[in-house]
């Protein structure tokens, strides 16, 4: 299947490529159309975009100092604490706000991470194939061999607790699973006939990674991406839950809602707000990676 | 198909060795030298030097490997350094229990997840339909732990009807284990109905779109026979696919649940042993649940040939 049999010549390959150039740039706006037409999908992102400015701005909103210690302890919620306070009498309130600050950090982090590491990871897996796709594969599945959460823990317990380490334990834990997605969409354009011509014209290898592989392997990333957010908020709120995360007296959601958790007959207050913070941030993300999975799918582009 | 199974079966092998290596590799890279913490206020160069020798810590990294292994065989999974007694007996007690845990979980999840995913997929868009793609989508943003405290508060704390912690094991009564049961295991299957409610949903309005159910409906084949037996039997095969991602998460989810509910599981013994720093048990947890979940793959990899028609195809054309 040469490339002159297929009707393709340099100057029809030339061709095609400024096309994909001026429809990649209008791809962007059809899916953010797309996106604002999903009612379910823009509460998400407007509570995403919430949860960023209280994160951002967290020492303003705050009431109270998250580790500041008060007079009244285990208290329901008043007007003074609109949360109510915990053992120590700090306010839970100011404690959530700050805890969103550990969840976005992790969350976001953590994902960019994987992705610096793993698109090139499963790039260069499915573009080269041969040897090097068979031994960066054969590592990606010994590590999937695991239960994530197991993998999750053992990091954390080689590394000592802490929430850089948590960052880096998420972002490993990411990376298999996300070197596979690349590699899948990397073989899938791979065949495309169009590579076969840039190929023909002998541009650079990078080149083509770069402008005309990886942008149609963009989708799924961008989707799998943002739901993995949520995931990894969950994933932070668990092992610190299991105290091996985020270490007090740093406020974090699951080491805040473990902490209270003791005195959960006294006032469940304490305990329900972490866990609602946790419920409503991981809702936004999914809302909005579920969005964006219809919004970009390119089975319903009419 | 039998090639399939034998080429699955020869996979495991390299699996499982690399899944040993990783848990052997871990145990080395643990801050701290395990010999002072063994030795404690005893420790002198001398005597950690006989030590090192004793369990053979001064030989080279590979040939440690291989004594290790040769241990794992025999059922010498170490001794616990807090209570100084064999782990493989203490994990061989708990296994029963965890696995208890999962396959009610489990078989919960599928309880939900199936018959919501049909009724939603056969009246698509309708107030059924959202009502139960809403509760999934919640189902899947709530974190295990904050879904366990959930139900405790309200079927324990403020209903009474059912135990927060403990556990009865099924010889000595089944309702009483039941009982304790029920909340763990609702808790660690609720994500997952969520989540395979979702899939249900997505392959059963695809299904139900073919060709062959609309000839079914022609010849005039009873509904229930259409959706049950025709359709619902392809749309489950993507499910069977992720089933074994499913256990993975359920694995990983029973280490939370089972703390939280004061389960004794492997999970929870994990736990205690990561916060008391006994190490060879540790290690014996995470090997436990990592070839536990290798063996489960491979179940269900073995049982979707079974299901996937083109996998048998492909061997009857060869």
């Amino acid at each position: 299947m040469s490339s002159e049999a297929m009707g393709m010549t340099p100057a029809t390959a030339l061709r095609d490529m400024a096309y994909e150039e001026t429809t990649a740039r209008s791809m962007w706006l059809i899916t953010l159309q797309r996106l604002r037409r999903s009612k379910t999908a823009m509460v998400g992102l407007a509570i995403v975009v919430l949860l960023l400015l209280v994160a951002a701005l967290a020492s303003l909103i705050a009431p109270y100092s998250p580790t500041q210690t008060g007079p009244v302890s285990i208290s329901p919620p008043t007007w003074d604490n609109l949360m109510g306070t915990d053992l120590l009498g700090r306010d839970v309130f100011s404690r959530v706000i700050h805890g969103s600050r550990v969840s976005v950090y992790v969350g976001v982090v953590s994902i960019i991470a994987s992705l610096l590491i793993g698109i090139p990871l499963g790039t260069v897996a499915g573009f080269y194939g041969g040897r090097i796709d068979n031994l960066i594969m054969r590592l990606m599945d010994v590590m999937l061999a695991f239960p994530i959460f197991l993998l999750a823990i053992v990091l954390m317990v080689i590394l000592e607790p802490s929430t850089m380490n948590v960052v880096l334990a998420l972002a490993i834990v990411r990376i298999p699973i996300l070197a596979r997605i690349v590699r899948g969409s990397v073989l899938s354009v791979k065949e495309n006939e169009y590579i076969e011509a840039v190929k023909a014209l002998s541009l650079s290898q990078v080149r083509t990674l770069g402008r005309h592989v990886l942008p149609n392997c963009l989708a799924p990333i961008i989707v799998t991406s943002t739901l993995n957010i949520g995931n990894a908020i969950i994933l932070e709120a668990s092992l610190s839950f299991l105290g091996l995360g985020t270490q007090p007296p740093t406020p974090t959601w699951g080491w805040d809602l473990k902490q209270n958790l003791t005195l959960i007959e006294i006032n469940p207050w304490i305990t329900i707000f972490p866990g609602l913070a946790i419920l409503v941030t991981v809702l936004a993300f999914n809302l909005l990676g579920d969005g964006l999975r219809d919004a970009l799918d390119p089975r319903l582009k009419a | 198909m039998k090639e399939y199974i034998f080429r699955r079966l020869v996979l495991l092998v390299p699996t499982v060795l690399g899944v040993t290596i990783i848990v052997f590799l871990m145990m080395h890279f643990i801050p701290g030298d395990p010999v002072a913490l063994l030795l404690g206020d005893y420790y002198t160069e001398a005597t950690a030097a006989a030590i090192r020798a004793q369990y053979g810590l001064d030989k080279p990294l590979h040939i440690q490997y291989f004594l290790w292994l040769k241990r794992l065989f025999v059922g010498d999974w170490g001794n616990s350094i807090i209570a100084n007694r064999p782990i493989f007996e203490d994990l061989m007690r708990r296994l029963p229990i965890t696995f208890e845990l999962i396959i009610l979980s489990m078989a919960f999840a599928l309880l939900i997840a199936i018959p919501a995913g049909v009724i939603a997929a056969l009246r698509p868009y309708s107030w059924r339909d959202y009502g139960a793609m809403t509760t999934a989508l919640i189902g899947v943003s709530v974190p295990e732990f904050f879904m366990g405290i959930l139900l405790i508060l309200f079927f324990s704390l403020l209903w009474g009807i059912l135990p927060a912690v403990g556990y009865v094991p099924l010889t000595e009564s089944l309702w009483g284990n039941l009982q304790h049961m029920i909340l763990p295991a609702v808790t660690l299957g609720l994500a997952r109905a969520a989540l395979l409610t979702r899939l249900v949903r997505a392959s059963m309005m695809e299904v139900i779109r073919l060709d062959y159910i609309t000839t079914a409906r022609a010849k005039g084949v009873r509904e229930w026979a259409v959706v049950l037996k025709h359709a619902l039997k392809n749309a489950l095969i993507p499910t069977v696919t992720v089933l074994g991602l499913q256990v993975g998460f359920l694995i990983g989810g029973a280490i939370i649940v089972e703390t939280v509910f004061s389960v004794p599981g492997v999970g929870s013994f994990g736990i205690s042993a990561i916060s008391l720093r006994d190490y060879p048990q540790v290690q014996a947890f995470v090997l436990l649940f990592a070839l536990g979940f290798v063996l489960i793959n491979l179940i269900v990899d073995v049982l979707y040939a079974f299901l996937d028609p083109r996998i048998k195809y492909d061997q009857q054309a060869a």
